[in-house]
């Protein structure tokens, strides 16, 4: 029998809300986060946010839904003769640091992976469980190398300072360069700015593979080459100067957006670029102000806080010997002074490894082989709030509270530290991130400090600089770092970037995989309901992957939307449907990033390939 | 039209402010109270308040609407339970008094916008039998918000009708004008607080509508010809595509929107809080169907099991939005405009694609890049 009762509008429907961070992209939306106690029930907007004034985007208004609706881990499990059962967290956590431990002592590689969805403790802890009791380098965020290679071609020593006005500069920029994959999807609130700046009389040049909305309102859009886009267009200083063939008059603002999955190609390109703005103008150079984009809410935050196979805490060198005197002296214990392997390569190398936050498959190039190297691995400790590919291969799983279910910190792309707090405690029995990891180092033999909040976030003020002012933002320091700094890029190594380019007369059109990222294949977005059903509807309708054409090659090759054509490589060949669009350039074959799977054969790991194109 | 009654002409009282904080708290013993607060960031919020303190009389309208509290953003509608292979099934209804304190008419002609459209054709009890509990008590504005265009469509800034109770603040004390027997019983809450009004009152209240009336400043949408056009087809696509790249399609004018309530529904797995929420029973799994707010600004609103959608491209989805908001044909069908003149749009929207900058754009057949 069905019966009926009365509800209670608990407070949280309407009203109640904690203090929000967007965990999303990195524009850094402020929000308040409705909940009933126990679920998160809506997202509101915040008109007084310096960042976000009032607007969300699509996933900022749904950003309540991925800790209510996800898949979670609820409770600390641990696997045994091929069975995982459910265990106490004293034990799954003795059991991960005896997995660990019994690896360093015969001398197998360990590593660490940390997503840009941590907070800035969580990140924190982890580079220091790396460089500290795992004695290992191997310590990377699957999309660290992207962002790295923004930043390489720019300031190599680490990212910009904390100036945290990054984006209302670009609104009053007087002439803009976008170098992009798409940034209306990627970075809205950012193409917010570029939008207003247009609107205020800004010239706007767009970069890239292919079209976009913000190319539609650009004053000229170049394309870059698909297999040489560190070759950049010749007329690139005049389209910013007003096309009358003179530079710009104002120093541009450049907006840099990891355009493709190749980091030497994109730290290549960044660098051409930094030398073309740099050595033309009155001055010897056009004054060009650089703002790097970071995919996720905390990419910049994690590698500040040392997640990075390269850097110690505070983005420093690893052989600068003040920091790891200072890090001696903060750890008690010596750190770990040598580089380790990017993500990719540590998940070939490592026999043990801890994962925060992340699933590799859905965030590297090569999802497959990041599926075969997990299980592979003897020990595989995974701290999420979230179920993934990952945590079903996991040896232990330590199931963490989601950002919205925790306290923390988060920093932007223009390096605003923002604080939140969590709108309700964490379902089943996990618990939040920071105390997982610190607990781990405890275990592992850290000399451990006080088990709160307060004191990880005092000990990272002594090493991590950012931190050293833990408030919303500092409005002191560098928004963006000028050009002036890119002569020091170490020459990236284009041996394979792009190597089938030049000369090379095989075949009838380029396949290039589009961009380093796609928000349709980020687990916060499929656990949410709403934000789910682009990406899903897109994978029901092309199970087998798609590439999208322009409708003059489709025409030319006399086929229509959802026919298939059979594209042969060097390396391989494939047959996939097409999609017609007038983004491509003809010519070009572009493949959703989400997608690279289907057709990873025929790029063979390059970001770019010649291929044949048939009718089937 | 409007479910609740005219005013009548005997319905005028004052409070005066002294005793303002004694009516909450007289409200507070029978009912839950909403009102503008002062939110975590400083600025003001619709929520639930505890003491009569929290709520605010002289505020700017909250940027985040009122009717997440007539329709959430996820609202629960039935749990569903599995026990040894069988469904059982229960409606979630809330129908607990409510007294809405401090509305502004935008809103309030909002929230009966919503009240027909789910009154309509298939009647939905559960929010009928939420609103239906509810008081609505407005605060007429004396000073048009700097962004309200309410004026322009019948939304404010004073309304004859609609209210259950309507507040005017005349400055020592707030003039009340009862609308509906709520109305009357929420003044009857705080007898010996409220005192007839004067004459020299009334006319007040009329002297500061004409001067509320007289001071809208620049922002104004002129529904009429924008109407005209839609509905005889003059405008060309051409207006729409050229404002696709200024649209982020981030839902938020949907969202934001007074008169807005797309939806979709999904069941909620309760397993994750299961143990928290104490008191579950012993069956096998138990979800939550919600109804959940959905945008026909976002691409998949549309799409259709087959993989079809009839929406695919923004243009197509713009126009859309401005064709129900603004035709003929839908003025007809909704008995209003799909407007209230909040101006909650201008300030959510990502892009620059808000109410009046488009209905600008369809009047001059061109788009100019909208709002700075
Ligand atoms: S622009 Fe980025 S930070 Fe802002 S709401 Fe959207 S995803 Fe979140
Ligand atoms: S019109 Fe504005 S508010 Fe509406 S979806 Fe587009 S960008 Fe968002």
């Amino acid at each position: 029998m069905v019966s009926e009762r009365v509800g209670t509008l608990s407070e949280s429907r309407g009203g109640t809300g904690a203090r929000g961070v967007c965990p999303f992209c990195s524009c850094g939306c402020g929000l308040r986060l409705l909940h009933d106690g126990l679920h998160t029930v809506g997202s509101a907007p915040v008109l007084k946010h310096p960042v976000s004034q009032g607007r969300l985007c699509a996933r900022g208004w749904a950003s309540h839904e991925p800790p209510a609706w996800g898949g979670r881990l609820l409770a600390p499990e641990i696997r045994e003769g091929g069975e995982r059962r459910r265990a106490g967290w004293d034990e799954a956590l003795e059991r991960a640091a005896r997995e660990l431990r019994a690896l360093l002592e015969v001398g197998k590689a360990v590593g660490v992976l940390v997503s840009g969805r941590c907070t800035n403790e969580e990140a924190y802890l982890a580079a220091k469980l790396a460089r500290g009791p795992l004695r290992t380098g191997h310590l990377d965020d699957p999309l660290g190398a992207s962002y790295r290679a923004l930043l390489a071609g720019l300031c190599p020593e680490g990212p910009p300072g904390e100036g945290g006005r990054a984006l209302e500069a670009v609104e009053h920029s007087r002439q803009i360069l976008l170098l992009e994959g798409d940034l209306s999807v990627t970075h809205p609130r950012a193409a917010l700015a570029v939008l207003r700046a247009v609107r205020r009389g800004a010239r706007l040049v767009t970069l890239g593979l292919a079209r976009t909305p913000l190319s539609q309102v650009a004053a000229v859009h170049l394309s870059l080459d698909p297999l040489r886009p560190f070759a950049l267009p010749p007329d690139l200083l005049g389209a910013l100067g007003g096309g009358n063939g003179r530079p710009p008059e104002a120093p541009p603002t450049v907006l840099l957006a990891p355009f493709t999955s190749d980091p030497r190609i994109v730290a290549a390109t960044v660098r051409a670029l930094a030398e073309v703005l740099g050595s033309s103008g009155p001055d010897g150079g056009t004054g060009a102000r650089f703002l790097p984009l970071p995919f996720r809410a905390n990419t910049r935050g994690v590698l500040e806080g040392g997640v990075a196979p390269d850097r110690l805490p505070g983005g420093l060198a690893l052989d600068d010997p003040q920091a790891l005197a200072r890090l001696r002296q903060v750890w008690g214990m010596d750190p770990w002074p040598r580089p380790g392997l990017d993500a990719a390569a540590l998940l070939e190398q490592v026999r043990g490894l801890v994962v925060v936050g992340e699933d590799p498959p859905r965030s590297l190039p090569a999802p497959a082989k990041a599926r075969e190297a997990l299980k592979g691995l003897e020990s595989l400790v995974v701290l999420d709030a979230y179920a993934s590919a990952t945590s079903d291969a996991a040896t232990v799983v330590l199931p963490v509270a989601a950002l919205q279910e925790t306290e923390g910190t988060l920093t932007s792309l223009e390096g605003r530290i923002q604080g939140f707090g969590p709108a309700v405690p964490p379902p089943g029995r996990a618990r939040p991130g920071w105390e997982v990891l610190f607990r781990l180092l405890e275990l592992l033999g850290a000399p451990s400090g006080r088990a709160a909040l307060g004191a990880v976030r005092a000990e990272m003020a002594e090493v991590v600089p950012g931190f050293r002012s833990l408030v919303g933002s500092s409005a002191e320091g560098e928004d963006m770092p000028a050009v002036a700094r890119a002569g020091r890029t170490p020459e990236p190594d284009l041996r394979r970037a792009g190597a089938q380019g030049g000369g090379d007369a095989f075949g009838s059109h380029v396949l290039v995989l589009a961009g380093a990222f796609d928000w349709d294949d980020d687990l916060m977005v499929d656990a949410s309901p709403t934000l789910r059903r682009d990406g899903a509807s897109r994978r029901k309708l092309f199970p087998q992957g798609s590439v999208t054409m322009n409708p003059a090659d489709a025409r030319a090759l006399g086929i229509r939307s959802g026919w298939s054509v059979r594209l042969r490589s060097r390396q391989g060949e494939a047959v996939v449907p097409v999609s017609l669009g007038t983004s491509v350039e003809p010519g070009v074959l572009l493949v959703p990033f989400a997608f690279r799977e289907a057709l990873s054969g025929v790029l063979g790991g390059e970001a770019a390939q010649r291929v044949e194109v048939e009718r089937t | 039209m409007i479910a609740a009654t005219r005013a009548e002409p005997d319905g005028r009282w004052v409070l005066p402010k002294e005793n303002a904080g004694a009516w909450v708290e007289r409200l507070l013993e029978g009912a839950q109270v909403i009102a503008p607060v002062a939110g975590p960031e400083g600025e003001e919020v619709y929520d639930v308040v505890r003491t009569p303190h929290q709520v605010l009389w002289d505020f700017v309208n909250p940027l985040d609407p009122p009717k997440r509290f007539v329709l959430p953003q996820t609202e629960p509608l039935a749990r569903i339970e599995k026990t040894d292979g069988r469904f059982r099934v229960e409606p979630i209804h809330d129908e607990a008094p409510r007294v809405f304190l401090n509305l502004r008419n935008c809103d309030l002609q909002g929230f009966h916008f919503l009240r027909r459209m789910h009154a309509a054709d298939l009647p939905d009890p559960s929010f009928l039998r939420r609103f239906d509990s509810l008081t609505l008590v407005s605060l007429a504005c004396t000073r048009p918000c700097p962004w309200g265009f309410c004026i322009c469509c019948e939304g404010g800034p004073f309304l004859r009708e609609g209210y259950d109770l309507q507040l005017t603040d005349l400055g020592g004390v707030f003039l009340a004008e009862v609308g509906s027997a709520k109305g009357r019983k929420a003044l009857e809450a705080g007898q010996g607080l409220f005192r007839p009004a004067t004459e020299a009152e009334q006319v007040r209240r009329l002297e500061l509508e004409q001067q509320a009336l007289r001071s809208f400043g620049p922002e104004t949408c002129h529904f009429g010809s924008a109407m005209r056009r839609i509905s005889t087809r003059r405008v060309a696509d051409e207006l729409w595509e050229a404002m696709g790249p200024w649209c982020l399609e981030c839902g938020g004018c949907n969202l934001a929107c007074p008169t807005c309530y797309c939806f979709s529904v999904k069941d909620r797995s309760e397993e994750p809080w299961r143990g928290n929420a104490g008191g579950e029973g012993s069956a096998e799994q138990v979800w939550t169907r919600c109804r959940i707010w959905d945008s026909c600004q976002y691409q998949a609103f549309t799409l259709e099991a087959s993989g079809h959608n009839p929406r695919e491209a923004k243009r197509e989805r713009i126009k859309r939005r401005f064709y129900h908001k603004v035709s003929a044909q839908y003025y007809r069908k909704d008995q209003a405009l799909g407007c209230v003149g909040c101006g909650r749009c201008i300030l959510v929207c990502m892009g620059t694609t808000d109410m009046p900058s488009v209905v600008a754009a369809i009047r001059k057949g061109r788009w100019e890049g909208g709002r700075l």
